[in-house]
């Protein structure tokens, strides 16, 4: 039986019913977009006005969620770690889901321009970075994991290229 | 051909030759079967297997997060199953 339920659909579906303002990056949006990859959390950019903010809080209290950290301790969504442009982590009943400010120095109002729109069905829609953004964020930020995935995502962006 | 030189019977018979030839070929060209196109490689030079790519791009939107929510499930639990990994409980 496995201890987690991986649900990114419903934590998306979540934030929706609470009208968080986000953009998918990270695994998620490489998935989204066609790439061949596994990952274990839905990685987000928010939007950091207090409004937003609020919003946030009640998708969390919707997921059960609480601080990921180590020492097991069960940490209530503060909304102070929403509010920095570091990432903030949490671990819900459908997957762990984080947050971040911003990333490669750009928030939200930055990346908007950067990316597409999914219609998924029932009437769901998501913002996903484009894939062109998404290769230029896992290469600034240089960590062993994003350059580990860069060769399927650069792959990827081809073959949807030649596919076109 | 009483007028005509040999030189200019020879540019003649030339012309039409090449002009049949060139008719030949467009024919040719019409008829022939297509030739099936180059296959696709399977594997990239730095090693990245194409054909996941072209089957996760076959899919919808939908279809690959189902995909990846269903393997996400599917290792964590080859992680629970193994003991040298139970330290763990955050993915």
């Amino acid at each position: 039986m496995p201890i987690h339920h991986f649900s990114y659909r419903a934590i998306l579906e979540a934030l929706d019913r609470s009208a968080v303002q986000h953009i998918v990056i990270g695994g998620v949006c490489g998935v989204a977009h066609g790439a061949p990859i596994t990952t274990f959390d839905l990685d987000l950019v928010h939007l950091r006005t207090p409004e937003n903010i609020d919003r946030i809080l009640a998708a969390l209290a919707e997921l059960d969620a609480f601080h990921r950290e180590p020492g097991g301790r069960r940490l209530a969504p503060q909304r102070t770690a929403l509010e920095g442009a570091g990432p903030a982590l949490f671990t819900t009943t459908l997957g762990s889901l984080d947050f971040m400010g911003e990333v490669s120095g750009r928030d939200y109002a930055e990346l908007l321009p950067h990316t597409v729109e999914l219609a998924l069905a029932g009437n769901l829609k998501i913002r996903i970075l484009d894939l062109d953004t998404l290769i230029e964020v896992k290469s600034r930020a240089g960590r062993p994991k994003d350059i580990a995935m860069l060769p399927i995502l650069r792959q990827t962006l081809a073959e949807r290229r030649r596919h076109n | 051909m009483r007028g005509v030189s040999g030189a200019a019977r020879k540019n003649a018979t030339a012309r039409v030759r090449s002009g049949a030839t060139y008719y030949i070929e467009g024919v040719k060209r019409q008829t022939a079967k297509p030739q099936p196109p180059e296959p696709l490689p399977a594997f990239s030079e730095d090693g990245i297997d194409l054909t996941l790519i072209r089957w996760m791009l076959s899919l919808t939107p939908d279809e690959r997060l189902r995909h990846l929510e269903e393997h996400a499930a599917f290792v964590q639990e080859l992680r629970d199953a193994n003991p040298s990994l139970q330290l763990s409980r955050h993915p």
